[in-house]
């Protein structure tokens, strides 16, 4: 498995003029910071909205129920927090957020998103869904939750995470794959709708 | 007589924002107010909104005065605007009302006040003015950028180099509802989405992303 040293993701990004073939990243807004010269990934940072689950609202989450995912956001709350500012979460705590920047994927490239490891330390995991398919764009979620014992505080703005660039063998040319994220421009709720199988799984059992 | 000097502040208005962005402040007036049926009723505050409409598109339209878009949009665009055009110029807010004597006349008295209109808003923004130039240059390569799913906020003139700069939000507002009103439908492919409404959100969001990142890009630079 090739991983793309940073020298063709600059390359990518900045002197690949077809647009089928251009790696997007924007804004890149400390180019030597984010892809330093001896790194295999770009960093990137924390957007500025948050989708907070508020516990008290939620009994629990049950995916075979039909309304589950009503009834889910409606018990969010959508939170902004200026640069600058912090957003604290506490042990066990679990915030939905972004990436500060958006991407576009060409046919042959994947890629992994991975907490930066001096966050790590401090107890923080950054992402938990941390594959990006070929022909993604639009922001990439992150799933933030402390699995340390102690509060931290997360600023937008900050780099937090990096993702790992991977080409990818025997790719289609043309990815026009519907997704329910696709061309997300700000952090979304899970739509996750598995009733069909549900049925089909209970129909195994008989 | 009060309504006339508030429908020259109306109008005025109209004529500074068109100098400031360009036609976007038209696709985006058209946009939000053309789904509603009072087009051709005016109000003590506000003149009928075909006759700010054709005020408009002769603002976009009309040549040789420093301001003219008319040569400098794709057709689809220009015959975008110049069929508002006729629609507002045979609206029947262009032809006096027995019900609405006074509208009537003050309609008459705004007409002839609209040249100077047009020329002062000019002459006040001579200096911040949104160019046809600017315009020609930036929004279809920004426009590419939508088409591909990708944020309005950089402009690379020259990919040997490998330096974007930064785009006016002037031009990211236009390249938005040119794009929107091209029929383009490459987005909506890569979308994978054929619901108008779905794409149009969409897109609204990526055009709001790419104001959002040129404008911590610029406050950035200046940072550093």
């Amino acid at each position: 498995m090739t991983v793309l040293g940073s020298k063709r993701l600059k390359e990518l990004i900045y002197h690949t003029e077809n647009p089928a073939e251009r790696l997007v990243v924007t804004p890149i807004l400390d180019l030597n910071a984010q892809i330093s010269d001896s790194s295999a990934a770009i960093d990137i940072r924390l957007g500025t909205k948050f989708i907070v689950p508020q516990k008290a609202n939620v009994p629990h989450i049950d995916i075979g129920d039909k309304n589950f995912l009503d009834e889910f956001a409606q018990s969010v709350e959508t939170i902004y927090v200026s640069y600058g500012g912090n957003l604290t979460l506490h042990p066990g705590h679990f915030v939905l957020g972004n990436s500060l920047e958006y991407f576009r994927f060409p046919p042959n490239l994947s890629g992994y998103v991975v907490t930066r490891s001096s966050w790590g330390r401090l107890g923080l995991v950054v992402a938990t869904a941390i594959g990006i398919h070929p022909g993604f764009f639009g922001v990439l979620s992150l799933e933030l939750s402390n699995s340390g014992e102690v509060p931290i505080s997360v600023y937008p703005g900050l780099a937090i995470a990096q993702v790992f660039f991977h080409e990818v063998t025997a790719a289609p040319t043309d990815i026009r794959a519907p997704s329910a994220y696709l061309g997300a421009t700000e952090v979304e709720l899970s739509q996750l709708t598995p009733h069909e199988e549900i049925e089909k799984l209970k129909k195994l059992a008989r | 007589m009060e309504i006339i000097p508030k429908w020259v502040e109306e109008l005025t208005a109209d004529a500074l924002a068109l100098c400031l962005l360009g036609p976007a402040y038209f696709f985006a007036f058209v946009y939000f107010v053309g789904p509603f049926a009072s087009m051709d009723n005016p109000s003590d505050s506000h003149p009928a909104n075909t006759i700010r409409i054709e005020f408009m598109c002769n603002m976009l339209l009309s040549q040789g005065d420093g301001l003219a878009y008319g040569e400098v949009l794709e057709e689809t665009t220009r015959d975008y605007i110049e069929q508002w055009k006729i629609y507002a110029s045979q609206s029947s807010a262009s032809t006096p009302s027995t019900e609405l004597t006074h509208y009537s006349i003050a309609t008459q008295g705004i007409r002839t006040a609209l040249r100077e209109i047009m020329r002062e808003a000019k002459r006040i923004t001579r200096r911040r003015r949104y160019k046809p130039g600017s315009f020609q240059k930036d929004v279809p390569l920004l426009c590419e950028n939508l088409a591909n799913g990708i944020p309005p906020n950089e402009i690379m003139d020259d990919w040997t180099t490998g330096q974007p700069r930064i785009a006016e939000a002037e031009a990211i507002l236009n390249a938005g509802w040119v794009y929107l009103i091209s029929g383009d439908d490459r987005y909506a492919k890569l979308l994978g989405v054929s619901d108008p409404w779905t794409v149009t959100n969409k897109l609204f969001g990526l055009v709001s992303k790419g104001l959002e990142y040129a404008e911590i890009q610029r406050r950035w630079e200046k940072l550093t």
